[in-house]
């Protein structure tokens, strides 16, 4: 089947440095499509290659079957939203938003027609007049977003687009942009390194490091069966033992391990070779503490209250640290520092992880 | 803010006589009534109506504002188009080579380079006049305007052209459309500091004139030969007041166009 976007062996290098290697990735219409990974990873430099900004080392970019790699970007279907907004200071917002339908020749009336209709979207109509200067970073937020959308772009490309705006108004652009792109149907690629951004707003995400997509899901395939250690510690926080001997008994796999001073239950998998070296992975808050019964033995060494969760953090008698969580339900937390605790969770939990 | 002592005071009354009083001098004497160019002879301006009836002296100023004018313009548009390869073209071979080159005309001697000149020229034969000294004052102005205008568009988001490409703007026009409007400030400071600079400079001007080019520095020195007449003081106080007005003009446009930046 032929996908909307098709991002085929592509590669980027400058030089002797490699900013993208080698990458395939599809992406259907009216996704919502993150790339996520640390600075460095490449992220941007693919965004910028789909856009047309820079010309690929090798490989394609297909947009409807259509090969789009030498097509420049003044004359690709597809528009950006940039880091820094590049509003354009000397013009007002009403023409930083006609800027593009000018370019596409569109008569007088036509243009009006579309500026008040993507303004009112973006609750804009009463600063059409107004300077790129004299706007807050909300609103010049909102007015980058406008000027790339009235063009009515196949793909929208956002290049951290949220990066400037305190963590409040973050959180409420986030659901405004999900809001929109359902609304309008269109497929939204946005680049970031904030994984909560990235878990709220996508269908799915590509997680990028060095250059290269580790893992691509739902946000929910992403954080509950990732597929390497990197993966489980760049999306949240988790607990990562090194695993030993496996043994399986039905469904279920017995995992000695050093690290954590004990044997691990996990579901048995065959996405994981085991005798290559693998590790055990838990999610904090998945494990469950208690002073009485089973599991791996240790001390609470800390405790945090964040209001909405309090954390352990557990020095197993390995001399491995723990962490676990439990949601703020009322009342005092019966555990104290210094208290023996035991620590298990039940085998599901387990996540079984390749280097 | 820390009170300045009576020492700082000093040192500053003393800097600002050393650098300002010959000029404050030469001032007072071009509204000096006496033919004697030491003697006060009471207030008059009847050296400023000899020199606006001179014919020489008009004669030499048009040619000056000429060659400022044309030169300052020559040098803004190649300044500009230097200034877009230094900063937009991070990294190329030569890079630190040519920045060096663009900017070591500030430091070199200028007799050097009028006489360098002066050899080119005559090489090439062309025939010395106007045109030839506008070539050399294009010359050694480019390096002030490409600084002026790097620093400018250093500053400049890059990503404002890239903007305009991705709405659909061709890069050329891109750059018209949404880069020089961004850069007036500086294309207006770096025209007028070529202008001032053109305008007062006498050795370029010297070694690269020919009949029917002589500019007003050139023709005040040759007066100045027979002796220093009050008249000179005259035109000296109107170029003066001329080249200041000048860089108040920049000044102010580029403070204008930094708080803009601010305030953006």
């Amino acid at each position: 089947m032929q996908s909307y976007i098709s991002i085929e062996n592509l590669a980027k290098s400058y030089g002797v440095v490699t900013a993208v290697n080698n990458i395939n990735l599809s992406i259907e219409k009216g996704e919502f499509f993150s790339l996520l990974g640390p600075s460095g990873c490449g992220k941007s430099t693919l965004l910028r290659m789909i856009a047309g900004f820079e010309t690929p080392t090798s490989g394609a970019i297909r947009l409807e079957g259509a090969d789009v790699t030498d097509v420049p970007a003044h004359k690709r279907p597809t528009n950006m939203m940039f880091q820094s907004y590049a509003l354009f200071p000397h013009l007002t917002v009403g023409k930083n938003i006609a800027f593009g339908l000018q370019q596409d020749g569109l008569d007088k009336s036509e243009i009006r027609k579309r500026i008040d209709e993507v303004a009112e979207k973006l609750q804009l109509s009463a600063l059409l007049d107004r300077k790129p200067a004299q706007l807050s970073g909300g609103q010049r937020q909102r007015v980058a977003l406008a000027r790339a959308l009235v063009k009515r772009p196949k793909v929208l490309l956002l290049d951290e687009p949220l990066g400037a705006l305190d963590k409040n108004l973050r959180t409420e652009t986030q659901l405004e942009l999900v809001r929109l792109q359902r609304e309008l149907g269109l497929t939204f690629i946005i680049v970031t390194h904030d994984q909560h951004e990235a878990m709220t707003v996508s269908t799915r995400i590509a997680i990028m490091k060095q250059g290269q997509v580790l893992q691509v899901g739902s946000p929910s395939e992403v954080y509950e069966t990732p597929r390497s250690r990197y993966v489980a510690k760049f999306l949240g926080e988790t607990n990562v033992f090194a695993g030993g001997r496996a043994e399986r008994s039905g469904e279920e796999l017995r995992i000695e391990s050093d690290e954590a001073g004990g044997g691990l239950r996990a579901g048995f998998t065959d996405r994981v070779a085991l005798d290559q070296p693998f590790w055990v992975s838990v999610r904090p808050e998945r494990v469950e503490l208690s002073t009485s019964g089973s599991g791996l033995e240790g001390t609470v060494e800390q405790l945090t209250y964040t209001g909405v969760e309090r954390h352990y953090r557990v020095r197993l008698n390995s001399g491995a640290t723990l962490d676990a969580r439990r949601v703020n339900l009322g009342g005092e937390s019966d555990l104290r520092v210094g208290d023996r605790v035991f620590a298990s969770w039940p085998p599901q939990a387990s996540r079984l992880l390749a280097e | 803010m820390t009170k300045p002592s009576w020492f700082n005071r000093l040192s500053i009354l003393f800097g600002l006589a050393f650098l300002y009083l010959p000029i404050a001098v030469l001032v007072v004497y071009s509204f000096n009534g006496s033919k004697l160019v030491t003697v006060w002879g009471g207030f008059s301006t009847q050296w400023y109506a000899t020199v606006l009836a001179n014919p020489s002296i008009i004669e030499g100023a048009k040619v000056s504002f000429l060659v400022a004018a044309v030169s300052a313009t020559a040098a803004t548009i190649l300044g500009t188009l230097a200034a877009v390869v230094m900063v937009r073209l991070r990294r190329f071979r030569g890079r630190a080579l040519l920045n060096g080159m663009l900017l070591a005309p500030m430091v070199m001697p200028e007799v050097v380079m009028a006489v360098s000149m002066l050899l080119m020229f005559v090489t090439l034969g062309i025939d010395r006049g106007p045109l030839t000294i506008t070539l050399a004052h294009t010359t050694f102005t480019l390096c002030f305007a490409t600084v002026v205008l790097q620093s400018r568009l250093v500053e400049l988001d890059p990503s404002l052209e890239e903007a305009a490409r991705d709405l659909g703007c061709p890069p050329a026009k891109a750059f018209v459309s949404v880069a020089l409007p961004n850069m007036i400030p500086a294309l207006v400071s770096a025209w007028l500091l070529s202008f001032t600079l053109s305008l007062d400079d006498l050795v370029i001007s010297s070694f690269t004139t020919g009949p029917g080019a002589s500019t007003l520095p050139i023709k005040i020195y040759s007066q100045i030969k027979f002796g220093v007449t009050p008249e000179i003081n005259a035109i000296s106080t109107i170029i003066l007041g001329i080249v200041v007005l000048g860089l108040v003009a920049a000044q102010l446009v580029s403070r204008r166009s930094e708080q803009r930046v601010t305030a953006a």
